[in-house]
């Protein structure tokens, strides 16, 4: 197995590899001699064991120098960061899901309105310059309104950040007041 | 150390101990029995303050779950 575990090592990024690499080598050999005195399938399960370990640890490693922070939300999401100072609750990925869901139904229910009415719209000509020139100031307005949206979004995102919401998963329960407890638990 | 309760892989955990060198909690030191040829880890005392914030949250929180548990009993 030493061999697998050193071509799994070289898959980490060469800093940590120049770092680490030798000090985890000798940890393996050692882990090693330690899975061979159990069982065929103790053998299997613990080699299998530190083969996922270093393959994730590799991935985190690579994943780390690329975002320049530890990975954990990507694997433990339990949060999704944003920036370090502020990040999304998980459910917003639930609810970008629903919305995503929801525009595919609502174009399948708008193919079966066209599917069942054939003729009731007229067919178009061809476009016309002057409706050409309609069409700019629509484009600009919902230009607009993306913009408008995506500043409140900002705004509410700012608001948030500022407010210190996203702090509340590092208070200390013991600097908590003896008159607040009985309502946390 | 956890009795079986907690099986680490060792690539995880040198990401552990990556990650606590880069926070300063934890320091390298040159062990005066070299003879197991690895290398040894310490706490730092700003590891030991982080340490010890987080044994106090926990006992805090495990008292106020155990009183929790003993208003259920009674």
């Amino acid at each position: 197995m030493l061999p697998l575990y050193n071509f799994l090592l070289g898959l980490y990024p060469a800093a940590y590899r120049g770092e680490y690499g030798e000090e985890m080598l000798a940890v393996l050999s050692e882990v090693q001699t330690e899975i061979q005195k159990r069982g065929p399938l103790g053998q299997i399960v613990s080699s299998g064991w530190e083969v996922a370990g270093l393959l994730f640890g590799a991935l985190r490693e690579h994943l780390r120098v690329i975002t320049g922070s530890a990975p954990r939300a990507i694997f433990f999401p339990r949060r999704f960061t944003m920036r370090s100072e502020f990040r999304f609750p998980k459910a917003v990925v639930t609810l970008m899901a629903v919305i995503l869901l929801a525009i595919f139904l609502a174009i399948d229910k708008a193919k079966a309105v066209q599917a069942s009415i054939p003729y009731a719209n007229p067919q178009v000509g061809p476009i016309h310059p002057t409706q050409q020139l309609m069409l700019l100031p629509a484009l600009l307005l919902v230009l607009a309104g993306a913009c408008v949206t995506a500043a409140l979004g900002w705004g509410i995102l700012f608001a948030l950040h500022r407010s210190g919401v996203h702090r509340f998963t590092d208070v200390d329960a013991s600097s908590r007041p003896r008159s607040s407890r009985n309502l946390l638990i | 150390m956890s009795g079986g309760s907690v099986r680490l892989s060792t690539g995880t955990l040198y990401g552990a101990l990556h990650r606590l060198l880069e926070e300063g909690w934890i320091e390298r030191f040159r062990e005066d029995d070299s003879s197991r040829g690895k290398q040894a880890y310490r706490l730092t005392s700003l590891g030991r303050r982080s340490l010890r914030q987080e044994v106090a949250r926990l006992t805090q929180l495990t008292r106020l779950a155990s009183l929790r548990i003993a208003r259920k009993e009674t």
